[in-house]
């Protein structure tokens, strides 16, 4: 019974040291376990997949933080060789003070498939969160009178047919939440309540149940969260990445957390039954 | 006058935004267009601002040698190198991308995995079957963590679809009522705001 009555108060450098290699071993040798799609990336690939022609413009703002960089990066390159592929124009701007850079690191494998000026562009760091994603989206010029390289935006041949909103087919937003950037909420209000665009949102896997409710409301077309969602992305688009490789790390830390606490409740009810309390779950 | 102007103006300004957002009148949907432009200039101000704020911070803090100066002399020196090189050799240049991909980059992704492993032992110390509540909870965190994962594919077909449910309507439906409920405050608070009922965020009265 004592042995039992240890496992509710197990050393948490054990646990660390457990989750590391949870982690680390499949990321070097994947097992490969099977996973299905899911309706969202689903739905949130189709709707890519059926509404963007060669040469429509798609705004595409990378509202995350260095962070989050390991989530959202596999979600943001899923996305971006989608539109790549798809042949759309993308023009990269950023709510959150590290996109510009991290637009710069995503969009470097696309280099020849979508070159800078023509089919992609980094406007930079957007200030002023929602005030100032609905100034941009009426006036860009007003906002942003450069790229970040310091070509004058006008004269980008890309956004040459960019004059405001109406021009835009579709907003992506790769967000890490409301600390980075413009929040979903606020994408919604200003890209779909008011100007009535399709918005597509990348984000992490922990904001996900609190966006779920813009999603089944048809507010939001793509909705693609965390890795799990970024895995299912690169099977739909055939083209296995970043997320696919982390799947396997995924399903066996969240197998040893699951592990961990049926460890520590048998711990619990050990401790109980040797106090002479009686144990389970009371009303 | 301390509150007195900036209420009038808060008044002015709230009130064009609402109009523009429910009335097409020209001479208010440009006037609130160029207010919207404002703000963005405005928002940079207040970036600078703060970075010097927190420069003058530390900046103190080693001089007055107060606990861990030595933390604030790392970002009086980081800060001062990254704002010198992203202003006159653009953030395009390669010493600024190298302070941003070896420092940064490393930096904020170490932080965000670190939580993780908070998150592991915080799950493993709480989660436990005290009553009723604490066994739903834990009973919903489990079946949503298996199915979200293809370990719980594996362990029977169903898994994926029950914890999609559960999110799809049990999460939802909550998530809905929490979203109402905070929208009708902040139309509330919005409104005290512009009519000048609440004053506050003025600071120190007169």
């Amino acid at each position: 019974m004592r042995s039992l009555e240890k496992l509710q108060a197990i050393d948490r450098r054990i646990l660390y040291l457990l989750l590391a290699l949870a982690v680390a071993i499949p990321l070097y040798k994947p097992i490969g376990l099977p996973f299905t799609v899911g309706a969202e990336a689903r739905d949130s690939f189709n709707y890519v997949e059926q509404n963007i022609k060669p040469g429509d413009l798609v705004l595409m703002s990378f509202d995350m933080s260095t962070g989050s960089l390991p989530e959202l990066e596999p979600v943001a390159i899923a996305v971006m060789a989608h539109l790549a592929k798809k042949g759309a124009s993308i023009i990269g701007i950023a709510t959150a003070p590290d996109g510009p850079m991290l637009a710069w690191q995503i969009w470097r494998p696309f280099e020849k498939e979508l070159p800078y000026g023509e089919r992609f562009v980094n406007l930079g760091f957007l200030a002023g969160g929602e005030s100032g994603l609905a100034a941009f989206l009426e006036n860009p010029y007003a906002v942003f009178r450069q790229d970040i390289r310091g070509n004058l935006a006008q004269n980008i041949p890309m956004l040459k047919g960019f004059k405001d909103v109406k021009d835009l087919k579709m907003m992506v937003s790769i967000n890490t939440g409301p600390t980075g950037g413009c929040s979903v909420a606020q994408w919604v209000r200003i890209g779909f309540t008011t100007h009535k665009k399709a918005v597509w949102i990348g984000l992490n896997a922990v904001m996900a149940p609190g966006s779920m409710p813009y999603y089944r409301s048809g507010q939001l077309k793509g909705y693609v969260a965390g890795t799990r969602g970024a895995g299912e992305y690169e099977m739909l688009l055939k083209r296995p990445g970043l997320a696919i490789a982390g799947m396997d790390a995924q399903a066996m830390a969240h197998a040893l957390i699951i592990l961990f606490i049926f460890l520590g409740n048998i711990g619990m009810f050990a401790v109980k039954r040797a106090k002479g309390q009686r144990g389970g779950v009371k009303p | 006058m301390r509150r007195t102007v900036p209420g009038i103006i808060l008044f002015v300004v709230g009130f064009l935004i609402v109009v523009d957002f429910f009335f097409k009148i020209p001479v208010i949907n440009n006037l609130s267009r160029d207010i919207r432009n404002w703000v963005t200039l405005i928002a940079n101000i207040a970036i600078g601002l703060g970075g010097a704020n927190l420069l003058m911070v530390h900046t103190r803090n080693v001089q007055r040698k107060k606990r861990e100066w030595e933390h604030s002399v790392v970002l009086v020196v980081l800060f001062a190198v990254t704002v010198i090189l992203g202003i006159s050799r653009s953030t395009n240049d390669r010493f600024y991308r190298f302070i941003f991909d070896n420092i940064n980059v490393p930096i904020g992704s170490t932080l965000f995995a670190t939580a993780a492993f908070q998150m592991a032992s915080a799950s493993y110390r709480t989660f436990r079957v005290r009553n009723i509540e604490s066994a739903m909870l834990l009973i919903t965190g489990v079946l949503v963590m298996l199915g979200k994962v293809s370990l719980g594919e594996m362990i029977a077909s169903w898994f994926p679809a029950l914890a999609q449910w559960l999110l799809d309507v049990w999460n939802t439906a909550t998530q809905r009522g929490i979203m109402m409920c905070t929208a009708i405050g902040l139309v509330m608070a919005s409104l005290r705001v512009i009519v000048g009922l609440e004053r506050s965020h003025f600071g120190a009265g007169e």
